[in-house]
């Protein structure tokens, strides 16, 4: 098993730099740098002595080969410097923002799960029938409503109109569940149609499997079948997509943030790109990076601890 | 089954009753909410380059001077100064008298343990001017200083030299004479200085602040009539100002001009600012959340965003729809700028190398151009003409003048063209219209200038670029014309008039690269002079060189529109200078009854 751990440690750092170096060329040959430049520059009067002073501060004169080792340094070393325009240290925002995303997210995504899970288990138990359709139905509705459409409705309608919520709005520690509750049913409404619709399949793909016909045809009670049987082995895809979503979830949800004035991860993202700040815009890339692949090597030693055979190949 | 479901119930209501219960907070404490429409950046004073930092910043911080808030153009009154400057005869030595009963305070309690500082000295602007040249800084608003002060510019170049700025060196154009006497002393006339006072870029700023530690600028330690605590540091969705306790204090003014006592906001004379104990800047980036909080009261003071506009003002301007029945207030005020479309005079057809043949071209495309229709399709009638580079209200400005070149004329544009020896445009190019981006507005802007264009005959290319593409071709001089927009610094017209000097062509902010000897020299005679009649002659003068030469179409000011709730008094928006809070009170009682009437 070490030795299993050692070798895809290993293999993460070509995959690494390969991103690092697909992000260096998307910025340079796509117009990231320049437009940086253009950005940091004194919006109302600048000099050619500026332009040359700003582009040698961020290395923009040097070979690019200096400067995508310059780009390996910092992800090595977490060192992504100042954003440009906040002047703050980048590593202090983003682990500022982070947690206000897992605040939003994790709860919510935990709500969506149960309640697809219970949705998911009455369709597929009541297969075929108008329950079962009516269920499917709605979940399809569900998933056609756009996030920004529900975002609009809920604030306009579920805050503004009906008080039943804050309209928007942010507060340090507790205090931000009143301001999360809104948020959360949305983002319960947008993925829950989606995940029923997956949960379901798993259930009654599940639920088709020899083994359950065989305890059926022992006359093992049908609530055992489903709850011990069906559910628990129907487990295992729920549960890798349960852990693929995870980096997901740390990323933070852009339209909840900016929306409800949220300072998570994904509107420190949208307002980098708005400003053209670089250094926050890489690093933040860089750290959605690390998150998937740290993610993708918990998963995959999980898996090896699981089945042997995975070590092996 | 039946418990599970009360169970729920039970949990249900509790959210709801949690997510519905009002902030609320001691009723016996006016708060004033503001919104910000974007995030706040760094506090330092010598990055203060966005508005809404800015103003924040405004109601922590000051300066020497501000602008009288109840007079009907920006007029400057001592802050932090004792009185306005005394210049010496040759407009070159200004010798301004610090006040002596200002202290900073720390809302952090970090840098002074009690909160309550040491005293405002002169050597606190001798230092915030220097930061505005250390290289290090990288300050974006050197540009006002630079070359103005003996000595100053030399200064910088042995910081970039020895790569580190010496603040203990004295500086002959930027001197503490004693505690209580800043001079300064310029290296030719140079009187818009006395503006640049009252700018955040020289709010007084004591050195313990930013020696305090590398994340100093993420709070505020000033002199003005509020402060930050240490939980308000960046980033925050809300930053929440409380009253200042050792503020100097100032009255409410008793002078008021027309605009003020018409507004009915000249009443609260000689009372005690600050009004408000709190102010509350709300970080809300999205309009409809924006635009309901206003709706609901919970912002005291607001905008109208423009897919709202329809149905909360009518044709004539009035307030209609859910504000009007709420008792709102709405300002309607023309922006101090001027926004333009500009030619480059290096162009060979279009600009100098093209000759009589060039101005009549340029000429020509601003007849064909109907800036009203432009206002009334994608302003929704939210902004004024412009006919000259001077705005409104500035010196310079005449209410009467109409600009020949902007009567929308399309057979005396196809004459002009003609003339140029294009008639029906055959045989003129296309031209490059270079915008500042490549959303929906700029294509549906690139659309309808291409439209009014082609009915004389002018074929226009629409080249749409993000912002810093199209700056780096203004920049090389590459742009054959593109959009533009220039808001007002400070109140004087050599602020506007200076896009046309020869001198600041681009990287400078003359992006059309016009050159004409005749402007230049009256530039250079006016800028340097005295505000006063015959100043304002010149500047009227060279403003109309430039529209006969048309090296910009000149297109319009926009009027903003600032909404307030019933309970707000004295609100005035003013789009220079900050630091305006203090004068906004709250009836707290009227407030009460309007939000238990909805």
């Amino acid at each position: 098993m070490f030795s299993y751990l050692v070798r895809r440690i290993l293999n993460l750092i070509p995959l690494l730099l390969g991103v690092i170096l697909v992000f260096f060329l998307l910025f340079n040959f796509v117009g990231g740098q320049e437009s940086f430049l253009y950005n940091v520059l004194p919006a109302k009067s600048h000099t050619v002595e500026q332009i040359a002073y700003y582009k040698h501060k961020y290395g923009l004169d040097k070979p690019l080969i200096e400067q995508y080792f310059d780009l390996v340094r910092q992800v090595a070393t977490f060192d992504f410097g100042r954003s440009e325009s906040t002047k703050q240290k980048i590593t202090t925002l983003i682990a500022r923002h982070v947690p206000n995303s897992a605040i939003l997210t994790f709860p919510a995504f935990a709500m969506e799960i149960i309640i697809a899970l219970i949705i998911a288990s009455l369709a597929a138990f009541y297969r075929g029938s108008l329950l079962d359709k009516s269920l499917t139905f709605l979940s399809v509705v569900g998933m056609s409503i756009s996030m920004l459409v529900l975002i609009i409705l809920g604030q306009t309608l579920l805050a503004y109109e009906w008080k039943l919520f804050p309209i928007s709005g942010w507060e340090n520690g507790p205090g931000a569940i009143r301001y999360l509750l809104l948020p959360w049913l949305l983002w319960v409404l947008v993925a829950v149609g989606y995940d029923v619709r997956f949960f379901r399949t798993a259930l009654v793909e599940e639920g088709e499997k020899d083994y359950v016909r065989t305890a059926r045809a022992k006359g093992v009670p049908e609530r055992r079948i489903i709850f011990r049987h069906i559910l628990k082995n129907a487990m295992i895809p729920v549960l890798t997509y349960v852990v693929i979503q995870i980096p997901f979830l740390l990323t933070g949800s852009i339209l909840l943030e900016r929306f409800f004035s949220i300072p998570g991860i994904g509107d420190l993202m949208v307002s980098a790109i708005f400003s053209y700040d670089l250094p926050v815009l890489k690093a933040v890339v860089l750290v959605y990076t690390l998150f998937f692949v740290g993610f993708t090597l918990v998963t995959d030693v999980l898996y090896a601890l699981v089945d042997p055979r995975v070590r092996l190949n | 089954m039946k418990n599970l479901f009360r169970a729920t119930a039970a949990v249900v209501l509790a959210i709801f009753a949690l997510a519905s219960c009002a902030g609320g907070g001691d009723a016996s404490k006016k708060v004033l909410n503001r919104s910000s429409i974007a995030k706040i950046k760094s506090f330092d004073p010598a990055n203060l380059t966005d508005l809404y930092t800015t103003t924040v910043a405004g109601d922590v911080l000051e300066g020497l001077y501000e602008y009288k808030y109840l007079a009907d153009s920006y007029e400057l009154q001592p802050l932090l100064a004792e009185g306005l400057p005394t210049v010496s005869a040759d407009g070159l030595t200004y010798t301004i008298k610090v006040r002596k009963d200002a202290f900073y305070y720390d809302g952090t309690k970090t840098i002074f343990k009690d909160g309550k500082g040491r005293a405002v000295v002169a050597g606190d602007f001798v230092y915030s001017i220097k930061r505005l040249a250390d290289p290090a800084v990288e300050s974006g608003g050197w540009w006002l200083f630079d070359g103005s002060l003996k000595g100053l510019n030399e200064w910088a170049e042995a910081a970039k030299t020895s790569g580190k700025a010496d603040y203990s060196a004295e500086i002959e154009g930027v001197k503490a004479l004693d505690d209580q006497t800043l001079q300064l002393t310029l290296t030719k006339p140079y009187p818009q200085i006395q503006y640049t006072l009252a700018m955040s870029f020289t709010f007084a700023t004591p050195h313990e602040w930013v020696e305090s530690g590398e994340d100093w600028a993420n709070t505020m330690v000033g002199a003005g009539p509020y402060y930050l605590d240490a939980e308000q540091t960046i980033p925050q969705s809300k930053y929440v100002l409380v009253k200042n306790p050792a503020w100097h204090g100032q009255k409410y003014p008793t002078e008021a001009g027309a605009v003020a006592k018409q507004m009915g906001i000249d009443k609260a004379a000689t009372q005690d600012l600050p009004f408000v104990n709190t102010v509350v800047y709300n970080i809300i980036e999205e309009t409809n959340p924006r635009w309901l909080k206003t709706l609901s009261g919970e912002l005291d003071l607001g905008g109208i965003p423009k897919d709202n506009f329809k149905d909360a003002v009518d044709a004539d301007g009035a307030l209609i729809g859910e504000p009007a029945a709420k008792g709102m207030t709405l300002q309607k005020v023309p922006n101090s700028e001027v926004t333009y479309y500009f030619f480059n005079w290096e162009d060979p057809i279009l600009g100098a190398p093209a000759g009589e043949k060039g101005k009549k071209i340029r000429q020509a495309m601003s007849l064909a151009w109907s800036t009203e229709k432009y206002i009334e399709v994608f302003d929704n009638g939210r902004a004024k003409p412009s006919h000259t580079v001077i705005p409104e209200g500035f010196g310079g400005y005449d209410p009467d003048y109409k600009n020949p070149y902007k009567a929308y004329d399309v057979e005396k544009a196809k004459a002009l063209l003609a003339e140029a020896g294009y008639p029906e445009g055959k045989g003129l190019p296309v031209i490059k219209f270079e915008h500042t981006g490549s959303a929906a507005l700029d294509r549906q802007t690139g659309e309808f200038f291409a439209k009014y264009m082609s009915e004389i005959g002018v074929k226009i290319e629409d080249v749409y670029n993000d912002w810093p593409g199209f700056m780096k071709k203004v920049d090389k001089h590459q742009a054959q014309m593109g959009g533009l927009a220039w808001g007002a610094d400070y109140p004087d017209a050599q602020n506007f008039l200076q896009l046309l000097y020869s001198k600041n062509a681009a990287p400078g902010p003359n992006s059309a690269n016009y050159s004409n000897p005749e402007f230049d020299k009256l530039y250079e005679q006016a800028s340097v002079m005295q505000p006063g009649a015959e100043r304002d002659a010149l500047y009227s003068q060279a403003a109309l060189i430039a529209v006969e030469d048309a090296p910009w179409i000149v297109e319009r000011a926009r009027i903003t529109f600032a909404l307030n709730q019933s309970w707000v008094k004295n609100y005035r928006y003013r789009d220079i200078g900050s630091g305006y809070s203090k004068y906004i009170d709250i009836d707290l009682a009227a407030k009460e009854k309007a939000l238990a009437a909805k």
